[in-house]
């Protein structure tokens, strides 16, 4: 098979994150590598020139992936980064808060109710149960009553 | 009320009335009730919900139904929209706002600031903020997806208010979260707001609540300090055993906490998601290395580490490591911790990428077959699921992206023969854009929700063109899909044929009820634009190809000439004149069919070494013929393989029903244009019928009593050649006698009235003069 090119030196490659990022990882992941190269900067004065380029570079990918228009006219120019970047193999639980929650929440309220106590059904999303919502129709209901 | 049943009955039975509005109503209710019914599939839910819609647009329930059907299957913003309608309809419903607000803290930044108002606006039952917050909403959709308008500045929020219902509480929760760990002051001012459910039910939130701080990071004891009072006092309620028990857990060491969390679990006190949660955060990359992760799970009792959460624990504790040493270039850890992860789950879509990229970056000798594995597993998913549309996203990105870079190597789209020498040089570039782009073509048409664009029909087709446009996608879909031996490949088409009929089932019924169609339209404008480049890039590349001799040059020939007439060349014919690529004189597919002829009239008569190769050219004519049926240049390289396959009699016969279909070339009633492609390509086939009719005559001859009986035979058999009609004129020239010269005159002149083509004509008037010259010497 001939050799893809997974540029490794898109945006996201430079910031390795993933090109579904949210910007807070976006943000984060430019921190950390602005931080580790400043310190690397230090401690490698021989790769110092380097170094600095490597650092622009993250600067620069994270400046144009933390703004959306521009990202997203990044993303509709490259459209195969979408898939030759790694990505999160987790189950959604680890990764965001959001799905954490509803993992947990479940597990608990089923924890729960097994010992009895089940936690109050909160709105519709939990429900199943929506005979109040029907309304009586002749036509349907008429010829059972 | 009726039952599941009954309720299907009925509405089979309203169905056939005239739509009164009583009927209307009770067909939205019938429908409504259905799609209500805890046993009814989500899929299902909507689509009956937006028939109840369309049978009663003033249904706010339904709307909101509609919606809460979508939140739950994760299409969060087509739910904000379907509830922005429900609360146009019953403003004063809370129920809608409370969901919309949920759906809103599950996006991005922006959509959350909203949600939180909203929340906010109804814990503190102010019906303007909840209208102004609903407002926003409308202005968020009306913002996506192209530009990213985005409201003002979030408000500034302190304190939880008290007696705020369960649902927005507990959003509440989840907004804070997701921000950032919150302060203890926040924390205290949310547990001390707690709902004032049931007295069980209350103690068992706060503690609920607790717990879920805890797992996202929280500090223990502003946790333990934040609890109400009331909680503490309960402690045989479960939920405050709990709790205690998750506060003692997460103040042990890293080597005590899994045999700790493991007895917890065992003794019914902790579920065992949450020790998962906590056990996660403790083996981050920034934390602890690797190894040393894998050994804290290790220590976790053999049966629990069969659980299947503990199972997705080990995964993603693997996986990012695997991401930080990817990060860190260190890419052969990076491929060792997610091979480990596949001993777990081998059929996981990402995993396989990731692995795939890291075989590609090692340039490791697994490579090729990491990313066919890569290629395969979306398809075994959506064939496990019998849904052609799950992960065709994933799909679509993976063949476009290959395709696309496959492509980007022939150097420019213009195509110079130095571009496609290096082209075809480098490795199976050009074979790789040829599969794949099928493959994205398929899957792309297959995402369509649209009928009519899932089918790749024009807005006004009609009923024939639309069964047209079904085939062309099925041929499509067998000769890209079909083609390949992956698991799950052939339940995938089934699947994937069935979604097709209902898209064209659907699409009978008249453009009235397709309501995705304006919505897709220039997706599949964009789509249609794509397949047109495509084949003109097909059409260049065959036109390039013609000079080379290798076998590798006819078997691409051959191939290209299938994926050009897989490809819907009507629409492609129209959407060319309409943007002046084609003046329109011309059909397309006339102008692909004498390119397919011509590429083998440069075909030396050496037969490829490998009669596999034979094979395969000839598995990929055989489905040109049967895309296009009419067509006779395609038959040119057809006919000659089968010679080569040693198929002479199917050859002739083939190049025979071919010359048929070309039509007469010396009709001048048509166009010129139009005669000199016809009178090229019966040019093309008589020169195969002929070189059948010699080959034959050549076997035949060296064991022949009498040659003439030999020739008179292959007269018979080869009709349309002129081959055995001058050898039996040469034989009765040989003869000397003037009787027999004559005879041999009137033969090649009866012939040339009914020769095929002018290449015949020129060669039997080249003899007949012959003759007449001999003729002519004899009487002097």
């Amino acid at each position: 098979m001939f050799r893809i090119d997974i540029d490794t030196d898109s945006h996201y490659a430079v910031l390795g994150v993933p090109p579904d990022a949210t910007p807070e990882q976006i943000t984060r992941a430019r921190d950390v590598r602005v931080h580790a190269l400043r310190l690397r900067q230090r401690s490698e004065p021989v790769n110092r020139d380097e170094l600095v380029e490597l650092q622009k570079a993250v600067n620069a990918a994270g400046e144009a992936l933390a703004r959306p228009a521009r990202r997203h006219e990044y993303d509709e120019a490259n459209p195969h980064l979408k898939y030759f970047t790694v990505r999160t193999a987790a189950a959604p639980m680890f990764v965001t808060v959001a799905d954490l929650l509803v993992v947990l929440r479940e597990a608990i309220a089923g924890h729960l109710d097994e010992s009895g106590v089940p936690l109050p059904l909160a709105s519709d999303l939990e429900r199943i149960d929506f005979t109040g919502d029907l309304t009586w129709n002749a036509l349907l209901d008429e010829e059972e009553v | 009320m009726r039952g599941r049943a009954g309720l299907l009955d009925r509405l089979g039975e309203l169905e056939g009335r005239d739509r009164t509005a009583q009927v209307r109503l009770a067909l939205a209710e019938a429908e409504f009730r259905l799609a209500i019914d805890p046993a009814t599939a989500s899929g299902e839910a909507a689509e009956r919900l937006r028939r109840s819609i369309a049978h009663d647009p003033f249904s706010a329930k339904a709307r909101l139904h509609l919606g809460r059907v979508l939140h739950r299957d994760g299409r969060r913003w087509s739910a904000l929209a379907a509830y922005r309608e429900a609360h146009r309809l019953a403003p004063a419903n809370p129920r809608v706002p409370l969901l919309a607000g949920l759906a809103l803290l599950d996006l991005g930044k922006p959509e959350r600031e909203i949600g939180a108002a909203l929340l906010l606006a109804l814990a503190a039952a102010d019906p303007a903020a909840v209208t102004q917050a609903m407002a926003d909403v409308g202005a968020l959709l009306e913002s996506r997806p192209d530009d990213h308008a985005r409201p003002g500045k979030p408000k500034k929020r302190s304190t939880v208010p008290d007696g705020a219902p369960v649902a927005v509480w507990r959003g509440l929760l989840q907004d804070q979260l997701a921000r950032k760990t919150p302060t203890a002051s926040w924390v205290r001012s949310y547990l001390g707001a707690a709902p004032d459910a049931a007295d069980d039910g209350k103690v068992a939130e706060v503690c609920t609540a607790a717990v879920l701080l805890l797992a996202a990071g929280m500090e223990p004891a502003e946790v333990r300090d934040a609890v109400p009072a009331c909680v503490g006092r309960d402690d045989g309620h479960p939920a405050v055993r709990m709790l205690t028990a998750v506060l003692d857990l997460v103040k042990h060491e890293d080597t005590t906490f899994a045999a700790e969390a493991a007895r917890l679990v065992g003794s019914r006190l902790v579920p065992v998601e949450v020790v998962c949660a906590l056990q996660f955060t403790r083996s981050d990359p920034d934390r602890v290395d690797a190894i040393t992760a894998v050994r804290h799970l290790d220590g976790y009792p053999a049966e629990l580490r069969e659980h299947a959460c503990l199972r997705e624990l080990r995964i993603a504790v693997l996986d990012a490591h695997a991401r930080r040493a990817w990060s860190l270039d260190r890419f052969d850890e990076a491929a060792v911790l997610w091979r480990a992860t596949v001993a777990i789950d081998p059929y996981r879509p990402v995993v396989a990428v990731n692995v795939a990229l890291t075989a590609t970056r090692t340039r490791s000798a697994g490579y090729a077959e990491a990313w066919e594995h890569a290629a395969e597993l979306p398809y075994l998913h959506a064939a496990a699921l019998a849904e052609p549309t799950h992960l065709v996203d994933d799909r679509v990105a993976l063949h476009r992206a290959l395709a696309e870079q496959a492509l980007r190597r022939s150097g420019s789209l213009d195509l110079t023969g130095a571009d496609i020498a290096s082209w075809v040089a480098d490795g199976d570039a050009v074979e790789t854009w040829l599969s794949h782009w099928d493959l994205y073509y398929v899957n792309a048409r297959l995402r369509f929700r649209s009928p009519a664009h899932l089918l790749g029909a024009a807005s006004d087709a009609d009923p024939d063109a639309l069964t047209e446009a079904r085939d062309i996608l099925l041929r499509h879909l067998d000769g890209s899909i079909g083609t390949k031996d992956w698991a799950g490949a052939s339940q995938f088409c089934e699947d994937a044929r069935e979604r097709v009929a209902r898209a064209w089932r659907h699409a009978a019924d008249g453009p009235g009820v397709d309501q995705h169609r304006e919505a897709e339209q220039k997706a599949a404008d964009a789509l249609l634009d794509e397949a047109k480049r495509r084949v003109l890039t097909l059409h260049h590349l065959s036109i390039a190809l013609r000079q080379g001799t290798s076998a590798r040059h006819r078997r691409l020939l051959c191939s290209i000439a299938r994926h050009e007439f897989l490809l819907p060349i009507g629409r492609l014919h129209a959407r060319c004149v309409e943007q002046g690529a084609l003046d329109g004189k011309v059909h397309l597919a006339e102008i692909l069919d004498l390119a397919t002829a011509q590429f083998a009239a440069g075909w030396d008569s050496t037969r490829p070494a490998d009669p596999r190769d034979i094979r395969r050219m000839l598995a990929d004519l055989e489905v040109v013929r049967a895309a296009a049926p009419g067509f006779a240049g395609i038959h040119v390289p057809y006919v000659r393989l089968l010679t080569w396959s040693d198929r002479a009699a199917e050859a002739y016969a083939a190049a025979v029903t071919a010359l048929d279909l070309a039509g007469d070339p010396t009709d001048r009633t048509v166009d010129e244009d139009v005669l000199d492609r016809r009178s090229r390509v019966c040019d093309l086939l008589t020169v195969l019928v002929d070189d059948i009719a010699r080959t034959d005559l050549d076997r035949e001859l060296p064991g022949a009593h009498d040659a003439l009986v030999v020739y008179r035979r292959a007269m018979t058999r080869h009709a349309i050649s002129v081959v055995p009609v001058i050898a039996v004129a040469n034989r009765l020239v040989g003869t000397g006698k003037a009787a027999n010269i004559q005879r041999a005159e009137q033969l090649l002149s009866d012939r040339l009235g009914v020769a095929r083509s002018e290449r015949q004509r020129t060669w039997l008037r080249r003899e007949l003069r012959r003759l007449r010259d001999l003729r002519s010497e004899g009487r002097r």
